[in-house]
């Protein structure tokens, strides 16, 4: 008897839910697509005010501190290595690739400073979310596509953890290229900050023209 | 051909190019390359000759009038599109084959001859497909990454396409010789992409810690992408939850 009533409520019970799950999910879709509009948005408005080296750097610096999850991408990026080093070097790995990322980016994203980016569709699983957009351009150029992927923190919060240009996830990336500089130095993890850190000194580029 | 422009970013040392790793994504794979040490010496000379032949070439290509640039990629494109429209077919893709069919006589009347696209602002943007997708739709492994002098990254899968395409490629059959109707297509395409991305490649190239392994990353993690159409299987995509808890 008890079992024939868990039939007949079980269902009505996944039919109440089931509603509610996919609200859930077409709400924080929306969401994440907002996450998106806002961080291209702070992005554009740093490419377009501040016009030094200096004080790009220092916007993406915050740009990254507020909405990524450092710690997480460093330990995606360096791999199975990352549970083979110790704290102390993996904080200066962590600190390193920030300063990497963001003289790279704000060398990367400085050409796109006057074009426009249009948020598409935003898709998730779990709690990876998937935002497509295009920097579309005005001179007839073909848009570039551009994914994100965001992660929903414990707190429902929203962090950046990668982003795809052309179909190349940027994260990935850098991990396959320190993966081949530590498989290259018998896994010696002073050799790849060493080579951070020469990217670095040599990644500023020429000052921003716009 | 096609695959010239699937990812302007892979063109400071390859002319053309085209491949992957369909069977596991390339994101958790290993690198797929046990001939790296000869690899590297054929990227070493891939990267001479863009520095003495191609990149000079693309720059002095840069001084001919953005207009006249546009005219001859669409151009291009236009006489190479059979080839995206018979793999279009070939992978079953209808829709995308009709979206093919429709740019080659639109471009080809409304855009005279190809010279201009106006199928893109009829809602019909390109696309490309290439025979290394269609195999790989069809499940025939990628190979081993290997990098090839001219040609840029080509595993096995890549090259045979490759092969194939140029075949299909209208413009090999032009003139009375077809390799150099192929060779011509080749270096206008290459050319015309070297040019467009001189600033992307070189600042990839400078703030890489490994350039090698980035354009092998560049490249394979690209071709996935175009093989799934862009698409994301969010099914592959790990728990990042897991990388906190190390």
């Amino acid at each position: 008897m008890r079992l024939f009533a868990f039939a007949l409520i079980l269902p009505l019970a996944v039919g109440l839910a089931a509603p509610a799950c996919a609200d859930d999910t077409q709400a924080d879709e929306k969401r994440a697509k907002t996450f998106v509009t806002e961080l291209a948005d702070e992005a554009i408005t740093i490419l377009k005010t501040q016009t030094t080296r200096e004080g790009r750097e220092a916007g993406f610096r915050k740009i990254l501190d507020e909405r990524a999850n450092m710690r997480r991408i460093a330990r995606f990026t360096l791999g199975p290595f990352a549970r083979k080093i110790s704290d102390e070097d993996f904080a200066t790995y962590q600190q390193l690739l920030n300063e990497l990322i963001i003289k790279v980016y704000a060398n990367r994203l400085g050409q796109y400073g006057n074009e426009q980016l249009v948020v598409g569709r935003s898709q998730s699983k779990k709690k990876n979310f998937i935002v497509n957009s295009q920097i579309e351009f005005d001179n007839g150029r073909q848009p570039i596509a551009l994914d994100w992927w965001l992660y929903r923190e414990k707190d429902g919060s929203f962090s950046l953890f990668d982003v795809r240009v052309i179909g190349v996830w940027m994260a990935q990336e850098q991990r396959d290229s320190f993966a081949s500089v530590l498989k290259n130095n018998r896994s010696d993890i002073s050799a790849l900050l060493s080579h951070i850190r020469k990217q670095i000194n040599a990644g500023g580029g020429a000052e921003p023209t716009g | 051909m096609v695959r010239i422009q699937f990812i302007p970013l892979l063109l400071a040392f390859s002319l053309a190019a085209c491949a992957s790793n369909q069977a596991a994504s390339p994101t958790y794979a290993d690198d797929n390359d046990p001939y790296e040490g000869f690899n590297r010496k054929m990227f070493a000379v891939n990267m001479s000759l863009d520095r003495h032949i191609l990149k000079p070439v693309a720059k002095g290509y840069l001084t001919v009038p953005q207009p006249v640039r546009a005219s001859v990629r669409n151009f291009r494109n236009n006489l190479i599109s059979p080839v995206t429209l018979s793999n279009d077919t070939m992978q079953g893709s209808w829709s995308r084959a009709g979206v093919s069919a429709s740019r080659l006589l639109i471009n080809t009347t409304v855009g005279v001859l190809g010279l201009f696209d106006p199928a893109t602002a009829m809602g019909l943007p390109r696309h490309t497909e290439d025979f290394g997708q269609t195999l790989a739709v069809y499940d025939v492994p990628e190979g081993a990454y290997m990098y090839v002098p001219l040609l840029g990254p080509g595993p096995p899968r890549d090259v045979v396409g490759l092969i194939v395409d140029t075949g299909l490629n209208p413009i090999t059959h032009m003139g009375d010789n077809e390799a150099e109707g192929a060779a011509l297509s080749f270096a206008v395409g290459g050319v015309d992409a070297r040019a467009n991305n001189l600033d992307v490649i070189d600042e990839i190239e400078r703030s890489s810690v490994d350039f090698y392994a980035s354009v092998r990353s560049l490249y394979r993690q690209n071709r996935e992408s175009e093989i799934r159409n862009g698409e994301t299987d969010l099914d592959e995509l790990p728990d990042l939850g897991e990388l906190d808890n190390n």
